[in-house]
């Protein structure tokens, strides 16, 4: 079939009303599950997977694929507003966002990450149906050298996340590398740093330690003296949507944050957090002042919002196209696709069109749905921030306390999030930052596994780097990021010093 | 007044046996079991063929008892993490879950848990089996499984074996080293984290032998010749393709198979006898038998002791295969 | 640089010393079979090695004078740590006494407790919080929570 009756298949299927109805109930829920720090687009659809047994497999996918990128819209809300990462995608836009939001521009970032959304969950269905098989290709040749290569990469983007004192980042990173490793080792069944705890050996939940660390933390810090709403939130609101200027200037982050997220949402094991990550990088290199980052600059949020949202579509391609689940949301996809009796792999585009096209029809109208439910939203978030601190902030406390029980009904992870917030606390009072520990912790356990497996394969050798092209080319641009960091070294330095003096004012 | 004494001895003689016949049924009449939800933990993650089953099974044997089986899943270490929660239960039967074959045969071997699968848990039914499968790529230069182990004598440690997690905590990787000693061969297994990245690998040709067992999505690619399948590893074949080999037929050597429901140990009788009832009718549910085969599992039906006494046998072979498996590898 | 950099960094340097001691008993391997503890090896060398950069560079500042404070005046220490354990203790409830009396137990005290507050607003918001609680979380999303000592 192909595209252009393909697409006509797929929106006969998605006006039919019962499947517009199941597609709106998807983002709605979606869009609570990700305002909700702590419970997400995974705990949500496996809740609700036996649920849809009773319905055919069109409506069940459209619903549980309309939970899935929704919750990437309302993850960003209560990391603007409180600076709680409603999961692990979502910790970057806590860094301008929350500033923002501090200084009364809560619905700018609010509106222009919804945009952003849009935009970038739109653009990747776009790329979804016009390319997915030769893309899922591209995907297989994706082997452990490559991974870890773009780990590599990844990280060196920290340097550029860093909005002070490089060499406390690099420590930051190390210790979230090796925080992210602590556990049952995989390979040879050696539990590393478990202390004889069980609940250690499947290692420790990014999202509690992501909610310490940035919400409890940030709590911690505002009632550290007598608290005055004023300093907190400005309550003069600039605004409830984006301002020409800050469209002006979020243009070309919506571009490359849809591009960054689409391709590294095909690949297995990255997906929307890996992407919002390197998209933050790339603006704060790309921008004319990136000293403005970390304090509120919108491009800080519109690249990596895109981004995330883009990531969803492009983690699609191989679950669709190849049967390969990239992500554990889609491995549960899978799972629903299968008890439906649709088998998802080489032959499902021609098996079964309507699922495919039925779903990326849907997914166009799935965003504009979330689109025209969240910007109205806007409004009503926003009066949240009118709360008086003395009261909101024990709500916040509250929040996170039941978000992080809610992941996996367990208390451990919400231990995990008080101590990440006591070491929050102290971090940040030290002048250490949460974003590059975060990133070392998710990152930490993919560049371990794809160093060991790469180098099994190679039988110790580090020539496999070399022989494949995609790591030459990584390499390269790592080499070029660490060197061209250093040469406006000397500037940037100054700026630091200038903002530090500033900070203590 | 004899004749009286008589009848009113007669009748309250009747009456005092009536009551205690009654009196002693009642007090030997079991409590009502179960009165509230039942918790049943998965110790996979969600989405994969064991969660869909199990699921499907839950469901099933919900329609037996008066109240719903609940699952709720907590992967980890293997299906360790969910066998200890289900060790530390209370025995009142409102928690039990599955036993996977590597929490009760490999793992325990590998490394200290904190149960016991011999003493630790009360074992209600054992309903299923996988199909443990060890495929190459379609292009790749071997056509059958000797083609291969010839190729790997002349090439020690370049064949690349993927599965997922490592050698000596699964099953297929217990019954590959066995394969390695008896032909003399040497692979090299790398470690992922899942079947589905293992299937990348070897479809994006980092790996040459995909090793674990066989979910929806392989068969599709066995049909299109994207794979090619070489042995069986375990006893049970894919129907339609009886002419390939196990490795049982052609050494004697086979995963362990097991997916099975326990409780943890002191269930009262009466409470593993209604569980046992309600998941032995459960399995014969047709919707149960529908998901089962979309899984590829096939489906087995022993319950209580029996399950006890295979669980033993079945962990004491393994322990002797392991420990020799591990001597035999030191001394190369 | 700020004055207590010598102190994290000695702080860091230690930690990093603990991570490579452990990697070794882990085992580090060989570069073609790498063991569980080569990440933590080359991590905690990482961490040691940076902490002393950092070190060296608060001794640079301090000298030049450049020195940033901490501003540790104020903060209201006995406070903070209340709120810390609060949290701690309404944890190791929640399971015991049930979820509706650890969120009742911590709402009021938090509302109350640390900032002036009156008690009619304390009451009135932890009561509405606690509604709040069971009407999103237990009515409309099913979560399981512990149900402990109520019945609900």
């Amino acid at each position: 079939m192909d595209i252009f009756s393909g697409i006509l298949t797929g929106f006969s299927i998605i006006l039919n009303p019962l499947n517009l109805l199941y597609c709106f109930i998807g983002v709605l829920i979606g869009t609570l599950i990700g305002v909700l720090p702590g419970i997400g687009p995974t705990g949500a659809i496996a809740i609700l997977l036996p649920g849809t047994i009773g319905l055919g497999p069109v409506p069940a996918i459209i619903m549980l694929a309309g939970i899935y990128y929704g919750a990437m819209y309302g993850g960003s809300t209560t990391s603007i507003l409180l600076n709680i990462p409603g999961e692990a995608a979502s910790v970057v836009t806590c860094l301008d966002g929350y500033a923002m939001a501090r200084q009364g521009r809560a619905g700018p970032a609010l509106g222009i990450s919804a945009f952003g959304s849009f935009i970038g969950g739109t653009l990747s269905v776009l790329g979804l149906m016009l390319a997915a098989p030769p893309l899922a290709k591209l995907a297989l040749n994706f082997g452990p050298p490559e991974y870890f290569t773009l780990v590599c990469l990844g990280l060196s983007i920290l340097i550029y996340l860093a909005a002070g004192s490089i060499p406390k980042a690099l420590i930051m990173a190390s210790v979230g590398i090796t925080a992210g490793c602590v556990g049952l080792d995989q390979l040879s069944e050696v539990p590393r740093f478990t202390f004889g705890i069980m609940e250690f050996l499947d290692g420790i939940g990014v999202v509690p330690v992501a909610m310490g660390l940035f919400g409890i933390a940030e709590v911690l810090m505002n009632i550290e003296q007598e608290v005055r709403s004023k300093d907190i939130y400005r309550t003069k609101l600039k605004g409830l949507l984006p301002t020409v200027k800050d469209w002006v200037q979020s243009a070309w982050p919506i571009v490359r944050g849809t591009v960054v997220g689409f391709f590294l949402g095909i690949l297995p094991g990255g997906g929307p957090m890996i992407s919002s990550f390197v998209s933050y990088g790339i603006e704060k290199r790309c921008s004319k002042h990136p000293e403005n980052f970390g304090k509120g600059a919108i491009e800080g949020v519109a690249g990596p919002e895109t981004a995330n949202n883009s990531a969803t579509g492009g983690s699609f391609i191989p679950l669709l196209t190849l049967g390969i689940p990239p992500n554990a949301v889609m491995a549960i996809l899978l799972g629903a696709l299968m008890i439906h009796g649709i088998t998802p792999g080489p032959l499902l585009i021609q098996r079964n069109p309507d699922i495919f096209w039925g779903v990326i029809a849907s997914m166009y109208i799935g965003n504009v749905m979330l689109l025209v439910l969240n910007l109205p939203l806007i409004g009503l978030w926003v009066k949240v921030l009118e709360i008086p601190y003395k009261i909101l902030f024990p709500l916040i406390l509250l929040f996170c306390l039941i978000g992080a029980y809610s992941l996996n009904w367990s208390t451990v992870d919400v231990y995990f999030m008080i101590i990440a917030g006591i070491f929050g606390y102290l971090m940040r009072k030290f002048g250490f930052e949460g974003a590059p520990l975060i990133l070392g912790f998710i990152l930490g356990p993919i560049l371990e596994l794809s160093l060991r497996q790469s180098l099994l394969m190679s039988r110790g050798s580090f020539q496999i780097f070399i022989k494949r092209p995609f790591c030459i080319i990584s390499i390269i641009i790592i080499i070029f990021l660490i060197i061209s960091n250093f040469i406006p070294g000397l500037r940037r330095k100054r700026f630091k010093l200038v903002e530090e003096a500033e900070e203590i004012a | 007044m004899k004749r009286w004494n008589k009848s009113y001895t007669g009748f309250g003689l009747f009456c005092l046996s009536f009551f205690i016949c009654f009196a002693g049924s009642a007090m030997a009449a079991d409590p009502k079991y179960p009165t509230k939800p039942i918790e049943f933990i998965i110790t996979m993650a969600p989405g994969g063929t064991m969660d869909i089953s199990c699921r499907a099974l839950c469901e099933a044997a919900s329609k037996h008892l008066q109240q719903p089986i609940i699952p709720i899943n907590k992967p980890g270490a293997g299906g360790a993490l969910g066998a200890s929660i289900i060790k530390d239960s209370k025995p009142d039967g409102y928690r039990i879950g599955i036993l996977s074959r590597p929490a009760a045969f490999v793992i325990p071997f590998a490394e200290k848990v904190s149960y016991d699968p011999l003493t630790d848990f009360t074992p209600i039914i054992y309903f299923g089996d996988y199909v443990d499968i060890l495929m190459v790529r379609g292009d790749s230069p071997w056509k059958t499984w000797k083609e291969l182990i010839e190729w790997a004598k002349a090439h020690p440690g370049e064949i690349k074996v993927g599965m997922p997690g490592s050698k000596y905590m699964q099953v297929q990787g217990i019954a590959l080293g066995q394969i390695e000693l008896r032909e003399n061969v040497k692979f090299t297994y790398i470690p992922f984290k899942g079947a589905s990245e293992t299937l990348t690998a070897l479809l994006g040709g980092n790996i040459d032998v995909y090793s674990t067992t066989v979910d929806a999505s392989t068969v599709d690619y066995l049909k299109i010749g994207k794979v090619r399948l070489l042995a069986f590893s375990g006893k049970i074949k894919l129907p339609g393709y009886e002419s390939i080999p196990s490795t049982d037929e052609l050494y004697g050597i086979s995963v362990c198979n097991f997916i099975g429901v326990v409780g943890p140990k002191g269930l009262p009788s009466y409470v593993a006898k209604t569980l046992i009832d309600a998941f032995q009718r459960g399995i014969k549910d047709p919707s149960f038998v529908d998901v089962m085969q979309k899984m590829y599992t096939p489906i087995v039906g022993m319950t209580g002791e029996e399950v006890g006494k295979y669980i033993a046998k079945t962990y004491k072979e393994q322990k002797e295969i392991i420990e020799r498996l591990k001597k035999e590898e030191a001394k190369k | 640089m700020e004055r207590c950099d010598r102190i994290t960094s000695l702080f860091w340097f230690i930690f990093g010393l603990y991570i490579t001691i452990s990697a070794y008993t882990f085992g580090i391997g060989s570069l073609s079979n790498p063991g569980p503890g080569f990440i933590f090896f080359l991590t905690g060398n990482f961490i040691s090695i940076l902490s002393i950069i950092v070190f060296v560079g608060a001794e640079i500042s301090i000298k030049s004078g450049e020195i940033r404070p901490i501003s540790w005046e104020g903060i209201r220490w006995g406070k903070m740590i209340s709120v810390v354990i609060s949290l701690v203790i309404y944890t190791y409830l929640f399971e015991k006494i049930g979820y509706m009396l650890s969120i009742l137990f911590l709402m009021l005290y938090l509302f109350k407790g640390i900032e002036p507050q009156k008690w009619r607003t304390a009451i009135t918001s932890t009561i509405l919080t606690c509604v709040m609680v069971y009407v999103i979380f237990v009515l409309w999303l099913k979560c399981q929570f512990p149900r402990g000592l109520l019945p609900f």
